[in-house]
């Protein structure tokens, strides 16, 4: 059985990459189309060669963030964002060694930068060369630089917008590769449908978004610094969902905004007439949620993600730490409106058992369905008997039967050093990758 | 492979599709030179 999930789990990732790559390859191959111009010699075209690997690595990132609920759904929106970002950054790579490589094997392509030659392309490939580094230098370091999430977002779709309008001109200018007019269209076709993707995600769909607004119903402090935000559709049927999903949320009279942050849907996907999202203030735009007025307007994109227990699955393990108790919260409070009696045992790990939100919630849950909570504080109260400290190979052991570790499905959300332990302690217990599901958000 | 964390194995898939292009790139020049 674990052999045959293990196999079909590889060969859809195998199939996702092979499909990636052709994506990746569309302009070397718009390149060898016939008629092919002359060769000028091996280190040239791989200097070219490497323009055009970078640019087709570009065009696949728009895609890849275009937030289409079937990438969303079979890779998960954290493990697509980690991959845009190393992808994003070898091609980054190869579009700098492009003027490098061609630089060292002949030196008059530094011409190309020179304004006395030709001020327009000079000053478009500098400032492209400039676009590139400063996308990698902001992505990277944008917290350490206190940029903000919202004018980060802004800036790296500009940027990259950008740079997928500079490269077209210029496979244009050069026309080596684009000539005659079929290859041409297939390079604006090429360029076109990133930037469409752009536009479509950053201007089409909230502005389509606008009819769809929700009202603020509640605003509640769970624990101190923890808030609890209730919408409803207005005038609207809302959207349907999945316990373990999320949605951007954009709390504003318009979506037309830049401030637009993805939160768990905490309430039950059997209400999604009335959808609750829990936040914690961590010293950014989340510390203005207790401030929200009842009665304004906020927006709603989604649902996205797949951290979704499986419907075949007999049991589900939850492994929360902090505010990751949301998307618990989610399959929990679903499972109550369903009756549904399969086992779900949640780990709560927090610093404090002060600060383990909605811990009465919790234990009501756990007398209506099959739920067993085991709270582990890192700092115990005195007299504390349950386990302490942080989640551990020991702490689930004990608390888990072994047809749980076995067979159930564990899902993990937190902190990320607390995701990273627990994620290796559940495969040095033996449970099987495709039975683990994490989701991380300090990616945005 | 079996230790692999999830996020670990989609970061090495990464890896490996960029070398696979800057492979590609190689064989391009190859043919072309």
């Amino acid at each position: 059985m674990a052999t045959r999930i293990n196999t079909r789990f590889l060969t859809r990732h195998a199939l996702a990459l092979c499909v990636y790559l052709l994506l990746c390859l569309i302009p070397m191959g718009i390149s060898l189309l016939p008629p092919t111009p002359t060769s000028r010699g091996f280190w040239v075209e791989l200097g070219v060669a490497l323009g055009l690997v970078g640019v087709g690595m570009l065009g696949v990132q728009f895609v890849l963030t275009a937030r289409f609920s079937s990438i969303s759904r079979s890779l998960g929106h954290d493990a697509m964002l980690r991959f845009h970002r190393i992808v994003g950054t070898t091609a980054a790579v190869c579009v700098l060694a492009h003027p490098l490589v061609l630089i060292a094997a002949e030196p008059r392509y530094a011409g190309f930068f020179d304004p006395r030659t030709n001020l327009p392309r000079a000053v478009a490939l500098s400032a492209v060369t400039v676009a590139i580094i400063a996308i990698i230098f902001l992505s990277f370091w944008r917290r350490r630089l206190t940029m903000s999430y919202e004018w980060w977002r802004l800036t790296h779709a500009l940027l990259a917008g950008f740079i997928m309008l500079v490269a077209l001109a210029h496979i244009f200018q050069v026309d080596h590769y684009s000539d005659p007019i079929h290859k041409k269209i297939a390079f604006i076709i090429v360029t076109a449908v990133p930037l469409a993707l752009l536009a479509h995600i950053r201007l089409l769909r909230p502005w389509l978004n606008r009819k769809r607004p929700w009202r603020v119903d509640a605003v509640e402090e769970e624990i101190p610094r923890t808030w609890s935000v209730t919408l409803s559709p207005r005038d609207h049927p809302g959207f349907s969902f999945r316990p373990g999903q999320f949605a951007w949320v954009t709390f504003a009279d318009t979506p037309m905004v830049l401030r637009q942050h993805p939160f768990t849907i905490a309430s039950s996907a059997e209400r999604p007439e009335h959808i609750r999202f829990s936040i914690k203030h961590l010293g950014d735009f989340t510390g203005s949620i207790g401030g929200i007025p009842v009665g304004s307007t906020a927006y709603l994109e989604g649902p996205a993600g797949n951290f979704i227990p499986p419907p075949e699955t007999p049991g589900v393990v939850f492994l929360a730490g902090g505010i990751g108790i949301t998307p618990a919260l989610s399959i929990i409070r679903t499972a109550i409106d369903r009756d549904d009696q399969r086992r779900i045992h949640l780990f709560y790990a927090t610093e404090t058992l002060e600060k383990a939100a909605f811990r009465d919630e919790l234990a009501r849950a756990a007398e209506t369905i099959n739920l067993s909570v085991t709270h582990v504080p890192e700092k115990p109260p005195e007299g504390w008997t349950g386990p302490s400290g942080f989640i551990n190979a020991d702490t689930i052991r004990e608390h888990l039967p072994p047809e749980a570790i076995e067979q159930h499905t564990f899902m993990i959300c937190g902190p990320a050093p607390m995701m990273d332990a627990v994620e290796s302690a559940l495969l040095n217990l033996g449970v099987s990758r495709t039975r683990i599901r994490a989701e991380r958000f300090d990616m945005v | 492979m079996k230790h692999l964390r999830n996020h670990t194995l989609i970061e090495l898939t990464a890896l490996i599709a960029s070398v696979l292009l800057v492979i590609a790139a190689v064989a391009f020049a190859m043919l072309r030179a």
